[in-house]
Order: C-alpha cells, then sequence, then structure tokens
C-alpha cells in the first residue's frame, strides 16, 4: 500500500527556531513545497478567515511569513478564502464584500499579510471553474473558486480542528469546501440530490407551527432562508422543497422548533462529498502543484465558521506539512487520538480526556453516527491520497533563519549611531543613575508582606512631567 | 439517526430519579421535604418538555442532560437516606441543572454547520 510522507514538528518552543512561526516554515521546506514553487508563480494561500467574533482561527502571522518566504522564492504570493453558503442567518462571508470586511477585522489585510486578500470566487461567489471528477465517490463534477483553479500553486494553510457536519475540519475541508465556489459548496453540500439532499432527507413537520400567536419569532422561519422559500401564514408554514439548494440556512432554526426531523443522511453524505470535492481542486489546480500546511493547535471543537469558539479539546499538538492532503489529516487526527483531553473542556463533558478516544465524532459531530474518517476514507477511496503515512520529525532550522527579517544585524551595530544621537538612557540625571529610586529594599519582605494601606514614606511631591 | 441516544438516556434517568424523589418527599412531612415538593414538580415538567426536542437528538445534549441526571440522582439518594438537611441544597443544584438545559434546548445562536 501506497504510504505517504508527512513532516512534523510538536508544539513546544523555547527558542526563536522553536516558535510555531519559525516550525511552519521549516516543515514548508522539509516537505519540499518550497520548490513547487518557480519565480513568477502565481501562490494561492488558502486559508480560513474566521467567522464575525470566532477567535481561534490561525493568527495572521502565519500566513503573513509563509507570503514573505514565498516571495523569497520568487513567487507571487496571494492570501485567500471563498465566500460561503448561507448557512446561517447571521451569516458574514456570504458576500465578497462580507467575506472581506469580516476577514480585515479578523486580522487578514493586504497591510497585515503584505500581499493581497482576495475572496476567490467572487462577488456572490458564482466565479469558478467546473472540473470533472471520474474517479468520485458520490460527485462527478466540482467549481473551484476561479482564483484558486488560476494559481499556478496552492498551498493550504489549514487550522486542524472539529466540524459539526465534516467531523473534522483540516485539509481535505479546506480543499472540498473551501476551495470550492459558492456555487460548488451548493453541490458538496447536494442540493439538488434526489436522495440526500436537504429537501430529501429531511422530514418535514409543518403541523408542529403553532401559529403567528403561538411564536413571537415567526418572522425568522421565513427570513432564514436566501431563496425565499419558505412563507408562514396565520396558522400554517409553506416550503417550496423543490427548488431547496441544501444551503442549510433554515437548520439550525426550523429543527430546534420541531419543523424538520434532522437529515443526517445529507451529512453523511456530505462528508463524503468534501473529500470528491478536494479531489476536484486539486484536479484543478494540478496534484503536483498542491501543498498541505495543518496547524493542530487551538484544536476547537467546533470550526472557525461558528460565531464564538469553545475551549481546545487537547492541547496544542504541533505543526504538518505534506502533498498529501490524506495523510496528512490522519496523522493530526491520530495526534489527536493519542493526546490526553483538556480538562474543562468539551472532551471532559464526555470523559473523553483518556489517551486513545475518538474524540471528535462524539464532541464535534452534531449527531450521533456520523465518523471522524469519512472523509478520511473517501479521499483515499477517490486516490485524493493515502491514509498510510510515514511521520518524519523535523529537526529545527538554524536560529538566525527565523529573527527580525528586516534587518538580522545584532542591535549593537543596529543601534549605537542613533542611541548616540538620541539617548533613551538619561545618563545625565541622578549622578549616571537616571532616575529618583530607593537604594534599597527588603524584597524578601515584600513577597510574603499580605498587609494593607500605604507606606508613610510614600507621600509627598508627584513630581513633575520632564 | 438511533432512536436512543446518550442525551435521551441521560434525561430519561434524570425524569426516573426525579419521580421517585418526587413520590417520597409527597409523604414526608419535614420542612425541607415539603419545600421540595413543588420544585421538583417544576424540574419534571421541564424535563418532559424537553424530552422531544431536536436538542435532545444532538451531542451537544450529553453534557447538560449528564448534569441534571448526576444532580437528580443525588436529590433522590438523599431523599432515600432521610439526609433532609442538605435536601434543599441539592435541589437548588438541580433546578439550576434543569434551567441550563431548558436554555440550551433553545439551541439559539447555534449554528448547524
Amino acid at each position: 500500500m501506497a504510504t505517504s510522507e508527512v513532516y512534523y514538528m510538536n508544539a513546544r518552543s523555547e527558542s526563536p527556531q522553536t516558535g510555531l512561526v519559525a516550525k511552519m516554515l521549516t516543515v514548508f521546506e522539509a516537505a519540499g513545497l518550497d520548490r513547487l514553487i518557480k519565480p513568477g508563480d502565481l501562490v494561492a494561500i488558502k486559508i480560513h478567515c474566521g467567522e464575525w467574533n470566532n477567535t481561534a482561527y490561525l493568527r495572521p502571522v502565519f500566513p503573513r511569513a509563509l507570503a514573505d518566504r514565498i516571495k523569497e522564492l520568487g513567487g507571487r504570493p496571494f492570501v485567500c478564502d471563498t465566500t460561503t453558503l448561507t448557512y446561517q442567518p447571521y451569516a458574514s462571508r456570504a458576500t465578497e464584500l462580507d467575506l472581506k470586511i469580516t476577514a480585515e477585522r479578523n486580522g487578514f489585510s493586504s497591510a497585515v499579510l503584505g500581499c493581497p486578500f482576495i475572496c476567490a470566487d467572487g462577488f456572490i461567489g458564482t466565479a469558478d471553474y467546473r472540473v470533472d471528477i471520474p474517479a468520485g465517490y458520490l460527485l462527478k463534477e466540482a467549481y473551484i473558486a476561479q482564483a484558486i483553479a488560476a494559481a499556478d500553486v496552492l498551498i493550504c494553510l489549514t487550522h486542524f480542528k472539529g466540524h459539526p457536519l465534516g467531523v473534522i475540519g483540516g485539509a481535505i475541508k479546506n480543499l472540498g469546501i473551501g476551495c470550492q465556489s459558492k456555487r460548488g459548496k451548493h453541490n458538496v453540500h447536494l442540493g439538488g440530490h434526489p436522495k440526500y439532499s436537504v429537501a430529501n432527507a429531511a422530514i418535514w413537520h409543518p403541523e408542529n407551527f403553532k401559529g403567528k400567536a403561538g411564536m413571537e419569532d415567526w418572522k425568522i422561519l421565513e427570513d432564514c432562508c436566501a431563496y425565499g422559500l419558505f412563507r408562514v401564514d396565520d396558522n400554517t408554514i409553506h416550503w417550496d422543497r423543490a427548488k431547496c439548494t441544501s444551503c442549510m440556512g433554515c437548520l439550525g432554526v426550523m429543527a430546534p422548533r420541531g419543523l424538520f426531523e434532522f437529515p443526517q443522511e445529507n451529512f453523511a453524505a456530505t462528508d463524503v462529498s468534501i473529500a470528491d470535492g478536494a479531489l476536484g481542486a486539486v484536479i484543478a489546480v494540478g496534484k503536483d502543484k498542491c501543498g498541505f500546511i495543518n496547524l493542530a493547535i487551538d484544536v476547537t471543537p467546533r470550526c472557525d465558521c461558528v460565531n464564538f469558539a469553545d475551549m481546545p479539546i487537547v492541547p496544542n499538538l504541533g505543526v504538518f506539512a505534506s502533498k498529501d492532503p490524506v495523510a496528512i489529516d490522519m496523522a493530526c487526527l491520530d495526534k489527536v487520538r493519542e493526546s490526553h483531553g483538556v480538562p474543562g473542556s468539551i472532551a471532559d463533558d464526555f470523559d473523553l480526556l483518556e489517551p486513545g478516544t475518538r474524540k471528535f465524532e462524539t464532541v464535534a459531530a452534531l449527531v450521533h453516527g456520523l465518523s471522524e474518517e469519512t472523509q478520511i476514507n473517501t479521499g483515499a477511496l477517490n486516490g485524493l491520497g493515502n491514509r498510510e503515512y510515514v511521520l518524519i520529525e523535523t529537526e529545527p532550522q538554524a536560529m538566525k533563519r527565523h529573527v527580525f527579517a528586516l534587518d538580522q544585524r545584532p542591535i549593537g551595530e543596529r543601534f549605537r549611531e542613533t542611541f548616540l544621537k538620541f539617548p533613551p538612557f538619561p545618563y545625565e540625571r541622578h549622578d549616571g543613575q537616571g532616575f529618583l529610586r530607593k537604594q534599597e529594599v527588603d524584597t524578601e519582605f515584600i513577597k510574603a508582606w499580605h498587609g494593607n494601606g500605604g507606606n508613610a514614606e510614600v507621600t509627598g511631591s508627584t513630581g513633575a512631567a520632564e | 439517526m438511533a432512536e436512543f441516544t446518550k442525551g435521551l438516556e441521560n434525561l430519561q434517568e434524570a425524569i426516573i430519579a426525579c419521580q421517585q424523589a418526587s413520590t417520597a418527599v409527597a409523604t414526608a412531612s419535614t420542612t425541607e421535604a415539603v419545600q421540595a415538593r413543588s420544585a421538583l414538580t417544576g424540574v419534571l415538567t421541564s424535563l418532559n418538555e424537553v424530552s422531544d426536542k431536536f436538542f435532545i437528538k444532538t451531542m451537544m445534549s450529553v453534557p447538560p442532560t449528564k448534569a441534571c441526571r448526576t444532580e437528580a440522582a443525588a436529590v433522590a439518594t438523599l431523599v432515600a437516606e432521610q439526609k433532609w438537611a442538605s435536601l434543599p441544597a441539592a435541589v437548588e443544584k438541580l433546578e439550576k441543572a434543569t434551567k441550563a438545559l431548558v436554555t440550551k434546548a433553545k439551541m439559539d445562536g447555534t449554528t448547524i454547520t
């Protein structure tokens, strides 16, 4: 059976060369992802920019450092994300405008990134490139975001975490949902499918609607659908389900109110489609032009697509890089399983603190019966990659490679003349000591002093500004 | 979908424990037992009301229903052992867990995907 290489460094840091940014760049090179890039290449760095008020998405310094490295290689990087489906009533990334505003609020702007941040699928999400996927397990075509399909190289920079539908959110999901246009996301979520679409998989219970008089917030039943498919009369609700696109916007509204019986088949089939969509993205760019970096830090149970972030379920695990999205996700999943859970997290709520437990399909999946391996298994089956891998622990690079990049001279060289001209230390004051202070105090005494009230010596002149 | 989920299982165990406690305090005459009667009735009403909610079929229901089960079991044990002095505090914890469950069952702000 084929085996793929996954390069890995753990999450511990005690020096510039072992910080997480340095480790990300180290595994990027160790995995040979730098060698994918030729001078002049357009390089798409696909990230998840985080939903409004989410706090667990990857810090902007990660794509920034990667973009800087790509520029050193002669590439032309851009950081990108794609518009979302209208998957919740208050979605903040459903158009290019909203996506860029949300991304910028989260720190992703050209000023921060040192390269453009763009919406890869256009204003509404229909700028895309159709590819055939003959090897797809369920999907036979995919619609890939135009800017990603047009790139010479794709680097998926992925925050590895859970997902309520996909169970895990790794490289496969970054490809299989993130790299799809909005049109492609409808495809992956099985809109229009005769069996697996929300329209066909959900059981509709309009009889559970008790009338406008009995539901103060009845208007959300109409307003949750961007396609206007629900109509509420005084005592009835109607759903034009033939036109349902499986955008998921109504699920969080209808299901809690007893109007939907939940389409679990849609979720299970979507997990399969994610891996097929991922294959489509790789086909669009070129299999030998795609690289994957997973950062298994802040491993939250829910995706960055929700408006909040729960406690991580495991400690930070490290950084991974590979040319195989299936292998890299399997490696991350194995590390999560091997890890202790975090006390006080949802893993604790489910008594999953011991190593060796399958955590995501319990703490992340919204419903019972989903597997944390469906995406990986489908990706192995459709040829996206291999679930067998060899984990290669990577040594840190030289410290000098990871210090302040704009001027790597030591501070003596950099500041000696400047500090002569603008001395920050007031040598001329207080006999060269610079500042007004007591000559000595009892530091041992104060370590154990728990009294209250002031020291009589503290009162006196407040001094004057200089 | 599995008919019987962990959240529903926890909830049913909590209901059974509350019913046992409720039956026992109905015939007890101590002040604490009398005070507990209406509280337990309220808790049972709330637990029964959430039992057919979609939330109970999700994995998210497991932690709050587990909390209700734990507190309900504690109340039932105290009643069975007639440890009346400890009952008010235990009932208060059960009411708090039930209130948390009812709030979460509304799934306000929950994003499904």
